[in-house]
C-alpha cells in the first residue's frame, strides 16, 4: 500500500496570486466579482467570519484595491475559492453553510475529484498533488461523466445547500410514455397520440398533425402539464412549464414577459386552503407563472454583452429536487411552494438560419404543497421529471423549427382572474 | 482516571454517563467532554430512540437534562459547538474529524473567526507529516510529549467520535485517516499501544491482515520465516453498531478505575487433579453446561473448546452469539428463519455473560471484517452488547491448545495489559505447536483487565555449548521470564530439578524484534518453588539419535530389500516405527514441555541401539554374501527392489582413490521417492569403486598396499571419514569378493564405529589369504552400514604367490 503527501492549499493559494501580475489579476478578479454577483443565494462562512452574496462582493472590492500579500487569511481563502470554482466550473452553492477552511476546501475538493474519476471509468487515477492542477481537471472528468449522465443536484431551501448527483441516461427511459400521459394529451388535444418510434418522433409529429389542424402546439406543453400534474407516480400539486415562445431568440437577453411561455397546472382537485395557502388557485397559477417568466428572462441576461446586465442575471440551473423550498421566499410561501421537482432543458433552435442552444429559458418543475417528509421528491421521480422535460423540450423545438411560436396568451396572465 | 501507559492523567472518582439520543448530539457531548481538563467528570454514550442495547451495566442519565439543567458544563458553550457541529457538515454532509478533534481540544478559544486560520494551519500541516509521524506530531503539539500509544482511524466520520473520546479518555492522541492506505501506514508507528477503530461495515479481512502486518516483524528462522510476529501491541475499536461503540468507550473508561479479581476458565476437556489459582473458578467437561456457566461470575471468562462464529458449544448446551437486534437480511443463522436453534440444548446470549473480558480458544468468534453471517452473528460483537467490553479470539478455525488459555491467564493476572499478553501468546504460537498468530484484540490493548499479582524470582544464567543454564530461586511469580539477547535455533527448555507435577509445567518462547527472545515458564498455577534449574538448548533433544531415527526412518522404503537380506528385519521395523512414533510425539511435546526434553533424552538409547541392532544385520549379511557369490549392490535397487533406475549420469571426473583414472558417475533414484538413492561412481579400471547413499556422510576408502601374498596375514585400514555435522554411528566391514571358498577370512569381520562430526579414523582390518587363494586380481568389496544406509566401496588387490612377487607387483 502507497501513501501519498497532500498540497498545501494555503501555501499555493498565496503563491499564485502573487505570481499575477497586477492588471492580469484585476482582470481576473472582476471576472470573479462578475461570476459570483449573479450566484444564487450565498450563504457561508470563512473561517468563521460570516459571508453572503452582498459581503462577497464588498470583499471582492476591497481586496481588488490591495496587494494579494495584504490579505487577511480569510480574505485569501474567500478569493481562492473563487478562483478555484470558476476552474473547477463546480456549484459554488455546494459550498453554501461550510465554514470553509483550506484543508476542508482542499478535502472537498479532492473528494470530488475521487467521485469524478470513479463515476469516469478511471477510479485508479490519483488526484493530482497542485490543486490548481486538480481543480482544472474537474471539468473534463465531469464532461466525461456527462456523456452518459445526468448532471442534478439536491437543494435545501432552508440553508441553500446543494448536493451534486448524476443520474445514468440509461435509467431515463424517455421512449416509455406512460398511457396516462397520452390519454391526457389524447383528451386535452382531441386528437390521436401518434403511434411507433421513439418520442421525438411521436412529439413532432403530434405537433404537425396539430398544426396541419390549426392548433398552436404550446397545447400539448399545456396538456403535458395537466398529464404532470395528475401522474400518479409525481403526485405533484402544481405541474408548471415555462418556455421561451419564439420571439427574439436572436436576442434573448431582450426577453420580456410576453415573450415567455409559462402554464401552470393543479392538480385535479387540489385545495389550496387545506394546505394552509392562502392564494386561490388562479392566484397561484398567475403568481407562479409570472415568476417563472420573470426567472427566465433574468436567466437570459446572462448572455448579455452588457456587464450591467450580467450582473442583473440569474444563473442557470440543472435537474434538481429542492426541500424547504418556503423557508425565506415570501412568494414561494403564499404559492405553497415547497417540494420541488426541475428539470431545465435546452432549446436548440434555428436563428437566422443557423441552429442556436439557449440554456437557462425552458424547464418544467413539479411541486407538492405539503411539509411531509415522505412528500419530498427522490431521485426516482426526477427521473420521469427529465422524460417530461424532454417530451416539452420536442415540443417547442418542432414548433419552432416549423416557424410557429408558442400561443402569446401563454405569455400572459390568466385572462380576467388577475 | 486511570490512563493507558504515557498519560499522567488521573480521577479520583467514578464520571458521570450521559446518554444522548442523537448522533449529534453525541458528536457535541463528545467535544464538550474532549474540552475538559485531565480530570474527566462526565463522559457521553449514544442511545437511540428504539434501541434494543441496555444501558446497563453504565448508570446513564439523559444529556438532555444535563443540557438543561446545567451544572457539568456551559448551556451556552453547548449551543456554540451545536452550530458548529451542523454547520460544519457542508459541504459534504459529514464533519471532517481531524477539525472536529482539533477544534475540541485546541486551548482557550475565544474568538473562533482568529483560531479558525490557525487550526486551518495545522490541519495542512498536518496533511503533510507522513501518517506514521502524526500521532507524535499531535502529542508533541498539544503538549503531551512522547505518547504511550495512539488511537486512529479510517472511515465513516461518525465513528470518529466515539475513537477521538477514547483518545482522551486514555490520554493519547488521535488521528483520523482519509485512506485504509495512510492507516496501514500510520500503524507501523513505534508507539507502544495502538487502537485502530475502523467501523464494522467498512472492515475487511484485507484490511485487518494489512493492520496486523504492520505491527509485525519477521524471525529469521526457516521454520517460522513466513510469519508476521507482533511487534507491538494492536487492538480493534469496534462494534456491530456506532451506539454499541459509544458503549464501549464509556465502559472501558469506567472499567479501568477497578481492576477484576475473577476469573473463569470454561475448559471443554477433563483436567483431573490440576491445581489452579484461588482467584480463578475451573469449568471442566464434566461441569460443561449452562447452568453451572450462568453461576459464573468471573469477570474475566476464558474459554477453551469448539466454536463457529455464532455458537461456543458447552456439552449439550451453548452460548450465543446473536445480537440483542438479530438481522432480516444477509446469510442468517437457523434462529433467524425458523425460531429455534440448531441445538436443543439451553442458549445463553453472549451478552448475558457477567464477564467484563472474554479469551476465546476457538475457532471463528471473532471475524471483524466478514464472516459467514452478518455482523449480528458474531460472537465478539455481540458480547460488547451487555457487560462485556473486550474480546480476545481468533477470526479464523484453530487447531488452539489449551496451554494457550493458561499463558494468557498468567500474562494478565501478573499485570501485563491485554494487548501485550496478546502479542506475546501469539508470538508464541508457531514454536509451541501447529497454530501461527491469530489473536485479534476487540477492544483497548492498553487495558490490564486483572489486579496484578507481581513475579518475584531471582535468576542466574550462564551460557552453554549449546544454549544457557538457568538457575530461578524464590520463585513466587505466574509465570518466570528468561530473556536471551539472541535466537540461533529455536530453544528447548529442560528442568534438571526433581519436582512433583513436571508435566505441568510448560514454557513459550516469544521473539522480539530486536532479535532477543523471552522465554516463558508457568504452570497451571502461579509458581512457588525454592529452586528450579533450567537447561535452555537451542539443539532438539538427543539431536543426533533423532536425525539418525529420521535417516533410518526414511530407509524404510529399501524395506523390500533389507528383508528378504535378514528376516529378523521385519520385526525390527515394527518397533523402529513405534519408537519413531513415540519420539516424535514427545518431540511435539518437547517445543512446551520441559518434562519431554528429558524423556526424549533418556529413550535415545534405545532407539540408538535397535538402529545398530538393524544396521549390524545388514552388515553381516551383506559381507556374508560378497565373500560367497557373486553381488552387485546398483543391481540390487534396480533389478530386485525394481522400485529404482538410473535417474541421472553426471559429469565424469578423474578421481579414483586407488588410481587417480576417471570416474563415470550416476544417480540411481527411486522413482516415486526422488529423494530417495545412491551414487554410483565407475572408475574406468578399477570397476565400481562406490555405491553410496546420494547425500551420505561416509565414503570408506582402504588404504594399504593392493598387493596381498597368498599364505600371509596382512593388516589392512580403512579410512572413514565422517562428512556431516553430527555424530554418525555404523557398522563397517570387507571381505575378498567370493573367496570364503579359499579360506580367506578377514577380522574382525566386522566392526561398529563411532564418529564425531569431521572425525577422521582409520580402522585396522587383518586379512589372511590361505594358500589354496588362486594369484590373480581380485576385488575387495566392503560396507559402511549406518542408519539402515549402505554405503559400498570396492577396490582391486592383486594376491601373488611369494613376496618376491609381491616386490614386483608392488613396483609395478
Amino acid at each position: 500500500m502507497t501513501t501519498t503527501l497532500h498540497a498545501i492549499p494555503s501555501a499555493e493559494a498565496r503563491t499564485a496570486w502573487v505570481g499575477l501580475a497586477p492588471a492580469e489579476r484585476d482582470e481576473r478578479m472582476e471576472w470573479l466579482e462578475e461570476r459570483f454577483a449573479i450566484l444564487g443565494p450565498v450563504e457561508i462562512q470563512i473561517m468563521g467570519v460570516p459571508l453572503n452574496n452582498e459581503s462577497g462582493l464588498e470583499w471582492i472590492k476591497a481586496c481588488r484595491e490591495k496587494a494579494p500579500a495584504e490579505w487577511t487569511e480569510q480574505q485569501l481563502l474567500f478569493l481562492t475559492t473563487l478562483w478555484w470554482w470558476d476552474l473547477s466550473q463546480i456549484g459554488f452553492t455546494e459550498l453554501n453553510q461550510a465554514d470553509l477552511s483550506f484543508s476542508d476546501l482542499y478535502s472537498f475538493l479532492r473528494d470530488k475529484y475521487t467521485v469524478y474519476a470513479e463515476l469516469a471509468g478511471c477510479a485508479d487515477r490519483r488526484p493530482p498533488e497542485s490543486v490548481f492542477d486538480l481543480v482544472r481537471a474537474l471539468p473534463d472528468l465531469r464532461s466525461q461523466i456527462e456523456q452518459t449522465r445526468v448532471r442534478c443536484f439536491t437543494i435545501n431551501g432552508a440553508t441553500w445547500e446543494r448536493r451534486e448527483r448524476f443520474i445514468p441516461w440509461s435509467e431515463i427511459q424517455v421512449d416509455t410514455i406512460p398511457a396516462n400521459v397520452i390519454a391526457t394529451l389524447t383528451g386535452h388535444l382531441q386528437m390521436e397520440f401518434p403511434a411507433g418510434g421513439g418520442y421525438k418522433e411521436r412529439f413532432s409529429q403530434l405537433v404537425r398533425n396539430l398544426i396541419d389542424r390549426g392548433t398552436n402546439p404550446a397545447e400539448v406543453l399545456v396538456g403535458l402539464a395537466h398529464a404532470g400534474a395528475s401522474d400518479p407516480v409525481l403526485r405533484a400539486d402544481y405541474a408548471i412549464m415555462t418556455c421561451a415562445r419564439g420571439p427574439k431568440l436572436d436576442q434573448p437577453w431582450t426577453l420580456e414577459y410576453e415573450d415567455i411561455f409559462s402554464y401552470v397546472a393543479l392538480r385535479p382537485g387540489f385545495e389550496p386552503g387545506a394546505q394552509g395557502i392562502r392564494l386561490k388557485p388562479h392566484q397561484i397559477r398567475n403568481a407562479i407563472a409570472q415568476r417563472m417568466r420573470y426567472n427566465a428572462s433574468r436567466r437570459a441576461k446572462q448572455y448579455s454583452a452588457v456587464r450591467t446586465e450580467r450582473l442583473l442575471a440569474q444563473p442557470f440551473q440543472f435537474p434538481d429536487i429542492a426541500v424547504m423550498e418556503d423557508a425565506y421566499q415570501n412568494g414561494h410561501q403564499a404559492a405553497g411552494i415547497r417540494f420541488t421537482g426541475r428539470a431545465p432543458f435546452l432549446l436548440e433552435v434555428p436563428v437566422d438560419g443557423k441552429r442556436v442552444t439557449w440554456k437557462g429559458l425552458a424547464d418544467i418543475r413539479f411541486n407538492r404543497a405539503s411539509y411531509r417528509d415522505e412528500d419530498r421528491f427522490t431521485f426516482n421521480e426526477l427521473r420521469l421529471i427529465i422524460c417530461y422535460s424532454l417530451w416539452c423540450k420536442t415540443v417547442a423545438e418542432t414548433s419552432l423549427e416549423l416557424g410557429v411560436h408558442l400561443d402569446k396568451k401563454y405569455g400572459l396572465n390568466l385572462p380576467g382572474q388577475e | 482516571m486511570m490512563s493507558a501507559k504515557g498519560s499522567a492523567s488521573h480521577v479520583t472518582s467514578q464520571p458521570v454517563a450521559l446518554y444522548a439520543r442523537t448522533t449529534d448530539d453525541y458528536a457535541v457531548a463528545v467535544a464538550l467532554c474532549l474540552g475538559q481538563g485531565t480530570d474527566t467528570a462526565w463522559a457521553p454514550v449514544l442511545s437511540l430512540p428504539g434501541s434494543r442495547i441496555p444501558l446497563a451495566p453504565l448508570q446513564a442519565s439523559p444529556l438532555d437534562a444535563a443540557v438543561v439543567n446545567g451544572g457539568l458544563f456551559d448551556a451556552n458553550q453547548w449551543n456554540e459547538v451545536q452550530q458548529r457541529w451542523f454547520r460544519w457538515q457542508a459541504p459534504r454532509d459529514f464533519v471532517a474529524p481531524m477539525r472536529w478533534y482539533l477544534s475540541a481540544v485546541w486551548p482557550k478559544v475565544t474568538d473562533w473567526a482568529e483560531v479558525a486560520p490557525v487550526l486551518d494551519r495545522c490541519l495542512e500541516d498536518l496533511a503533510q507529516i507522513p501518517p506514521v509521524e502524526r500521532a507524535g506530531y499531535l502529542a508533541e503539539r498539544f503538549g503531551s510529549g512522547r505518547p504511550g500509544g495512539a488511537v486512529m482511524g479510517y472511515g465513516d466520520a461518525q465513528w470518529a467520535l466515539p475513537a477521538m473520546l477514547h483518545a482522551k479518555l486514555t490520554g493519547r492522541p488521535f488521528v483520523w485517516f482519509d485512506t485504509p492506505e495512510e492507516l496501514v501506514a500510520a500503524a507501523g508507528t513505534d508507539l507502544p499501544y495502538v487502537t485502530v477503530c475502523v467501523p464494522s461495515h467498512q472492515m475487511t479481512t484485507e484490511l485487518t491482515h494489512a493492520l496486523v502486518e504492520a505491527r509485525s516483524f519477521r524471525v529469521n528462522l526457516p521454520r517460522v520465516s513466513n510469519l508476521a510476529f507482533g511487534a507491538r501491541p494492536l487492538s480493534f475499536l469496534t462494534a456491530r453498531t456506532l451506539e454499541i461503540l459509544t458503549r464501549v468507550v464509556a465502559k472501558q473508561h469506567q472499567y479501568v478505575q477497578a481492576p477484576q479479581e475473577r476469573t473463569t476458565w470454561l475448559f471443554m476437556e477433563d483436567a483431573p487433579g490440576k491445581r489452579i489459582d484461588p482467584g480463578v473458578t475451573l469449568l471442566t467437561r464434566t461441569e460443561g453446561d449452562a447452568a453451572h456457566v450462568r453461576e459464573q461470575q468471573g469477570d474475566l471468562l476464558m474459554m477453551y473448546g469448539h466454536s463457529r462464529e455464532d455458537i461456543f458449544y458447552v456439552g449439550r448446551d451453548l452460548i450465543c452469539g446473536a445480537s440483542h437486534d438479530g438481522a432480516a437480511e444477509g446469510r442468517l443463522p437457523v434462529c433467524a428463519h425458523e425460531n429455534r436453534c440448531i441445538r436443543e440444548g439451553e442458549r445463553i446470549p453472549v451478552w448475558e455473560l457477567p464477564a467484563k473480558a472474554l479469551f476465546l480458544n476457538s475457532c471463528s468468534a471473532l471475524r471483524l471484517g466478514g464472516g459467514s453471517f452478518t455482523p449480528a452473528y458474531t460472537m465478539g460483537f455481540s458480547f460488547l452488547e451487555g457487560p462485556g467490553n473486550l474480546v480476545v479470539a481468533s477470526s479464523r478455525t484453530r487447531y488452539g491448545d489449551p496451554r494457550e488459555l493458561i499463558l494468557m491467564y498468567h500474562l494478565l493476572r501478573s499485570g501485563l495489559p491485554v494487548g501485550e499478553a496478546v502479542r506475546l501468546v501469539n508470538n508464541a504460537l508457531p514454536f509451541a505447536g501447529a497454530e501461527s498468530p491469530d489473536y485479534l484484540v476487540l477492544g483497548e490493548a492498553s487495558w490490564a483487565p486483572l489486579a496484578p499479582l507481581p513475579n518475584r524470582f531471582s535468576i542466574d544464567m550462564t551460557e552453554s555449548a549449546h544454549g544457557w543454564q538457568v538457575t530461578c530461586k524464590e520463585i513466587d511469580a505466574q509465570f518466570i521470564e528468561i530473556r536471551l539477547p539472541s535466537m540461533p535455533a529455536e530453544p528447548y527448555v529442560s528442568i534438571d530439578t526433581d519436582l512433583r507435577g513436571v508435566d505441568d509445567i510448560s514454557f513459550a518462547v516469544a521473539p522480539e524484534p530486536d532479535g532477543s527472545v523471552r522465554i516463558l515458564v508457568f504452570g497451571w498455577e502461579r509458581l512457588t518453588l525454592g529452586r528450579l534449574d533450567l537447561r535452555i538448548s537451542f539443539r532438539k533433544p538427543a539431536a543426533d539419535t533423532l536425525a539418525a531415527l529420521a535417516t533410518a526412518t526414511q530407509n524404510l522404503a529399501y524395506s523390500k530389500l533389507y528383508r528378504s537380506y535378514a528376516p529378523k528385519i521385519k520385526n525390527l521395523e515394527d518397533e523402529l516405527r513405534s519408537q519413531g512414533t513415540f519420539m516424535a510425539r514427545q518431540l511435539n511435546r518437547a517445543r512446551y514441555q520441559p518434562s519431554a526434553f528429558r524423556t526424549v533424552e533418556k529413550k535415545a538409547a534405545a532407539v540408538e541401539d535397535l538402529i545398530s541392532r538393524m544396521n549390524g544385520l545388514l552388515c553381516e549379511y551383506l559381507l556374508d554374501k560378497v565373500s560367497t557369490s557373486s553381488f552387485i549392490l546398483t543391481d540390487q535397487y534396480i533389478e530386485h527392489d525394481g522400485s529404482f533406475h538410473v535417474a541421472e549420469h553426471l559429469p565424469a571426473d578423474g578421481s579414483c582413490p586407488y588410481c587417480n583414472s576417471r570416474v563415470l558417475r550416476r544417480l540411481v533414484r527411486h522413482h516415486f521417492n526422488p529423494g530417495l538413492g545412491h551414487e554410483v561412481h565407475i572408475c574406468v579400471l578399477c570397476g565400481n569403486i562406490y555405491d553410496v547413499p546420494i547425500g551420505g556422510s561416509v565414503k570408506p576408502v582402504l588404504r594399504g598396499s593392493p598387493v596381498l601374498v597368498r599364505g600371509a596375514e596382512e593388516t589392512r585400514e580403512v579410512l572413514l571419514r565422517n562428512e556431516s555435522d553430527r555424530q554418525v554411528r555404523g557398522w563397517l566391514g570387507f571381505r575378498l569378493y567370493q573367496t570364503k571358498q579359499y579360506g580367506v577370512s578377514v577380522d574382525p569381520g566386522m566392526i561398529e564405529v563411532t564418529l564425531e562430526p569431521g572425525e577422521e579414523r582409520l580402522v585396522p582390518f587383518t586379512i589372511t589369504v590361505g594358500d589354496k587363494m588362486p594369484a590373480h586380481m581380485e576385488f575387495v568389496k566392503g560396507f559402511w552400514v549406518s542408519d539402515l544406509d549402505i554405503a559400498y566401496f570396492q577396490c582391486s588387490v592383486w594376491v601373488v604367490p611369494d613376496l618376491m612377487a609381491a616386490s614386483k607387483e608392488v613396483a609395478r
